[in-house]
């Protein structure tokens, strides 16, 4: 069958299940299907010969969990599972004399990935790697990813597929009847990503039964314009007598199917709990038929797997994740502080940025590196989509790879050697790209100027085939204090470009007021000026709340906020922001930071600290404030007045205080207050690490310098680390038995290449006892007693 | 929400075993447990199977899986059939739990003690609906529920357990390499039915106290020996946890 020739034009009719089958037949509940296609192909040749002689036009292969991790617990590997599951299909194609395709089936690893589970990109990556590279030795027609509930899997899967094969491409992912994904994915999200990878068949399967899916299908049918795929279950499975049981029947399964059909579905089977009744009855009605043509709204939407960003209307994009002319964010970057990064990222997306740019361009750093380590942090805690900001197109490469949804390209511009570097990964990633207006002869200074090369751009985009909804172009916002005349010219440009390119717009904003007074005005009244002329993403500072303000003013004044009612409850928020049920802190204002501290009033520290600093040395502030209430503190909490909450409360409070004292450092080249620097990190296998956070805190308020890798740290990065940086004292934690193996393996490699520095291990299974017996030096029950080795370790 | 978050559970997990002296610190544990609600997604999902207890362990008929060690057979000894039960709060909650590490130690701590809380309320939700199953039979009852981690009940069996239930696929329930539950806020369980009358006399001679395990008389009036009874014997680190010595106690799974 000419899968290609058919698809979007013809009904293509795929198998029923094979896994529900099975267990009908007799698999008991725990065991491998897998195992079947060596030790009883003939069982799974006749379900393939049934579906062949019902009407399925595509055999999916019995490899539903053929990855290396679960193939574990066979004694099979992927090669010999795979293969013989494809020769089984072509067996039962050529006994029966009835021709299909043959698809490679793959379905999820079954484990988590990162960050809410261990498992990492890469890994995923190469588990579905070698399940392609095998599928395609052994004849498979068309490779079909399914029953996917995370959308970085989906990618890691598709990916795979694409870089190792040339077949097609299926990819249906699983929904819950609240339209979201297990990991919390939407539909909007899923269509963007997955034609950005460029996938060849789009849709949804398992879960729930056709009925259930309905409005979920119809969304996918309006929003995609890959050929539609549904492979319901027969409803959902209800336990008679110890058995599962899927209650539809096949009419009652198909008329769902058919009511989609009609408006546009492609590709119809069915999963669990279907067999071959279900696919005789669709393949009576439907086979051969054409698909239904329908509308589909072309959406230019950029989106993380939670959350999707129409770039049509003005969305806020955050500036302030950039080094560019700050101090403490260098610093910050230099030290590998990510903390410190992601607090800005929050800060940005609380005072309603709806994308934030990220910009790590330091020399001094790996940039490749530590983009990807951001991205991921980031898209770990915040479904704000990222613009990723770079000027090297080998760190926007590796940044799309990772990163999980459709990003921004922050840019190219008219330099053609810059456009044939950057534009692949952006095709090949489906992300959206700025193009900024000006090449190798600096920038034009007419708006004409700037027109004749943001058309250069996208026609060269074209080249690569990207689309201009997916273009977005910058005028390039001049100084008006050097340029004045320049100004117009941009918005000038602007309309131009929006009204005769058909594509978006964006622009940074703040450049305009550079070296004049008063910039938040200029800002804001440029801003206005741009929104106005068509204006689609501003770049700017997110917590200027004028800046905001202008925002949701122009989108009152353009007559996109319908009877002004965002504008409306936005103020009233504003005006309430001081209004809050929370209990105020003393109205007696405190003027004593040690109370401060004791009391844990966490907002008053930075006020009274800058205070303090008026009067003394930063090192002094730390003596005479900070460690004489710590250890009160401590001292309340071993006595059981207090209990680790207030503990915990104060150590934050005090790490407000650092922060103010670090920045007065970083301003001022102070004497250095640190004690010395621990590098800490949770290995392999955690996910979560607030024991460790606390420990970390604590010990920041010591004076100790933290260099915090995180959790699930490679051996080779904590060995690294504590290489590179000559580092005294290690602290390890680890949450489960199973993972103080990863503990062991990690301090015998440290011991290996460094064996002057001093390991100390904490978490919750941890005991002295253990602790000896994987050759740590210290137990750290818990902070206090982290402070106590500290201390120990460094008076040496 | 069926279920309930306790919030003396929560002040127990965030190791305060008197009041919590602390206007603001109530109010944000207050604040946290309404706002951890709209987080939570509760998947569950519950088997029966019959059992056969052989030297070599419990065998789950029906099934590959076969439980070893004494713990659970001692557990078991009174049961023919049992229930197999998995519930997951969802990757929302630690999703939050991830974003608080970064925003806040006190918040994100708080936060995790308010997720553990809700599993286990959610868990106590569950097997009330299993008990109620059971008694609905007739002469039957249910025993308590026994975790893979408690005594010498390995978590090695996690992946076999989710897999007998076919958990990932229907509540995006997982086991990492680690064999741990992920997303975090897991639970999966074992529980026994057993004959109305045994349980009664059961929990008769729970509430007898062994006299020999109770080395270390201090602190005896903080501590819930009950609660002890009915958990803490069976956990590995009985001899070593402060927690226990304190009488604040974790609950904690692994």
């Amino acid at each position: 069958m000419e899968l290609k020739a058919k698809l979007g034009k013809e009904i293509i009719i795929f198998d029923g299940a094979m896994g529900t089958v099975l267990q009908q037949r007799g698999l008991k509940a725990g065991d491998i299907p897998e195992r079947l296609n060596i030790e009883n192909s003939d069982d799974i040749i006749d379900i393939h010969k049934s579906y062949l002689k019902a009407g399925a036009e595509i055999l999916t292969t019995n490899t539903f969990g053929a990855n290396a991790l679960k193939m574990n617990d066979l004694d099979y590997s992927v090669e010999e599972v795979i293969s013989a599951a494809v020769q089984n299909a072509r067996q039962a194609i050529i006994e029966s004399g009835i021709d299909a395709a043959v698809a490679l089936d793959m379905g999820p690893i079954g484990e988590l990935l990162e960050p809410m589970g261990s498992l990492e990109f890469d890994e995923a990556y190469n588990l579905y790697q070698q399940q392609v590279l095998v599928g395609v030795e052994s004849g498979a027609d068309l490779i079909h990813i399914e029953t996917i509930a995370d959308l970085y899997e989906a990618r890691a899967a598709v990916l795979a597929a694409k870089e190792n094969s040339n077949l097609p491409i299926f990819c249906t992912l699983t929904f819950e009847e609240n339209g979201r994904t297990f990991t919390g994915g939407s539909i909007r999200s899923m269509i963007s990503v997955l034609e950005g990878l460029g996938v060849d068949g789009i849709g949804l399967n398992c879960s729930l039964g056709p009925e259930k899916l309905e409005t979920l299908v119809e969304e996918v049918l309006n929003y995609s314009e890959t050929p539609v795929i549904l492979q319901a279950n027969a409803g959902l499975p209800v336990v008679e007598d110890g058995e599962t049981v899927f209650k539809i029947s096949p009419e009652e399964y198909f008329k769902p199917l058919n009511r989609l059909y009609q408006k546009g579905l492609a590709v119809v089977g069915g999963c669990c709990g279907t067999n071959e009744d279900f696919i005789s009855l669709i393949a009576e009605n439907l086979k051969n038929k054409k698909v239904k043509e329908r509308e589909v709204i072309k959406e230019s939407l950029v989106c993380s797997p939670s959350q999707s960003v129409n770039l049509e209307g003005v969305n806020v994009v955050g500036e302030r994740i950039n080094p560019t002319g700050k101090a403490v964010f260098k610093e910050a970057l230099r030290n590998g502080d990510l903390d410190y990064i992601l607090k800005v990222a929050v800060e940005e997306v609380d005072a309603g940025a709806d994308i934030l740019d990220v910009n790590l361009g330091l020399p001094e750093i790996d940039e490749k590196k530590v983009m990807v380590k951001v991205i991921k942090e980031l898209q770990g805690i915040l479904d704000t989509p990222l613009q990723i900001d770079s000027s090297n197109p080998e760190v926007i490469e590796e940044a799309l790879r990772y990163y999980n949804g459709t990003a921004i390209v922050n840019s190219v511009n008219g330099e053609t050697a810059v456009l044939e570097k950057t534009l692949p990964a952006v095709k090949k990633y489906g992300a959206a790209v700025i193009g900024l207006t000006m090449d190798d002869d600096g920038i034009p200074t007419t708006a004409e100027g700037r027109f004749e090369i943001a058309e250069r751009i996208v026609i060269k985009a074209a080249e690569y085939g990207i689309s201009r909804d997916k273009i977005i172009i910058d005028c390039l916002t001049l100084t008006a204090s050097a340029q004045q005349e320049g100004v117009k010219e941009t918005l000038k440009a602007l309309k131009m470009v929006k009204e005769k390119l058909g594509v978006k717009t964006t622009l940074g904003i703040s450049n305009v007021s550079f070296g004049l007074p008063a910039r938040t005005i200029l800002n804001r009244t440029f801003l206005s000026m741009a929104l106005y002329q068509g204006l689609n993403l501003p770049i700017v500072d997110p917590n200027d709340e004028e800046i905001m303000a202008a925002v949701k003013a122009a989108a009152v004044l353009n007559n996109t906020d319908q009877g002004a009612a965002q504008y409306i409850e936005y103020m009233s928020v504003v005006e309430k922001k001081s209004d809050s049920a929370e209990p105020k802190e003393n109205q007696v204002e405190e003027d004593n930071l040690q109370t401060v501290i004791i009391k844990g009033l966490k907002n008053e520290a930075a006020r009274l600290t800058k205070a303090a600093l008026k009067e003394r040395e930063a090192i002094a502030v730390v003596n005479k404030y900070l460690i004489p209430a710590l250890d009160i503190v401590g001292e309340r909490y071993e006595k059981g007045e207090i209990f680790l909450p207030q503990l915990v409360q104060s150590a934050e409070t005090v790490k407000e205080a650092f922060a103010v004292l670090k920045e007065e450092m970083a301003r001022t080249g102070g004497r250095d207050i640190s004690k010395g620097k621990i590098v800490m990190a949770t290995v392999k296998g955690d996910v979560h690490d607030i024991g460790k956070n606390i420990v970390k805190t604590v010990l920041e308020n010591y004076g100790y310098q933290i260099i915090d890798l995180g959790r699930n740290v490679n051996v080779k990065d904590i060995v690294n680390e504590v290489k590179e940086n000559n580092i005294k004292l290690l602290g390890l934690s680890a949450l489960m038995t199973t993972t103080v193996k990863n503990m062991e393996k990690t301090i015998k490699a440290v011991r290996e290449e460094v064996p002057e520095v001093k390991i100390m291990v904490g978490g919750a299974v941890l005991t002295t006892d253990y602790a000896d017996m994987i050759d740590a030096d210290y137990y750290a029950r818990d902070a206090k007693k982290a402070v106590e080795i500290a201390r120990q370790v460094f008076a040496e | 929400m069926k279920f309930k978050i306790d919030k003396r559970e929560v002040l127990r997990y965030l190791q305060v075993s008197k009041k919590l002296d602390d206007e603001k610190l109530n109010f944000l544990i207050d604040k946290t447990i309404t706002e951890i609600k709209d987080l939570i997604n509760l998947r569950y999902l519950y088997q029966k199977f019959p059992i056969k207890i052989t030297d070599q362990g419990v065998k789950v008929e029906g099934t590959t899986l076969s439980l070893k060690g004494e713990s659970i057979r001692k557990h078991l000894k009174d049961s023919e059939k049992i229930y197999i039960m998995a519930a997951t709060l969802g990757t929302q909650v630690d999703r939050k739990i991830s974003y608080y590490e970064k925003i806040s130690v006190t918040k994100s701590m708080i936060f995790d003690a308010c997720a553990t809380a809700a599993i286990e309320g959610a868990c106590d939700y569950i097997e009330a609906q299993i008990k109620k199953e059971v008694l609905a039979v007739g002469n039957e009852d249910i025993s308590f529920r026994y975790s893979p981690g408690y005594g010498d009940l390995g978590i090695d069996i996690q992946k076999e357990i989710l897999r007998i239930l076919n958990a990932p696929r229907k509540i995006g329930l997982t086991a990492s390499k680690y064999n741990m539950l992920l997303p975090t806020k897991s639970v999966t369980a074992i529980i026994g039915v057993i004959a109305k009358k045994i349980e009664v006399e059961k929990q008769k001679e729970l509430l007898n106290l062994d006299s020999e395990d109770d080395k270390e008389d201090d602190n005896i009036e903080a501590r819930d020996l009950e609660f002890e009874q009915r958990h803490c014997k069976k956990c590995l680190l009985y001899q070593e946890c402060e927690l226990r010595r304190k009488g604040i106690y974790c609950g904690a799974k692994s």
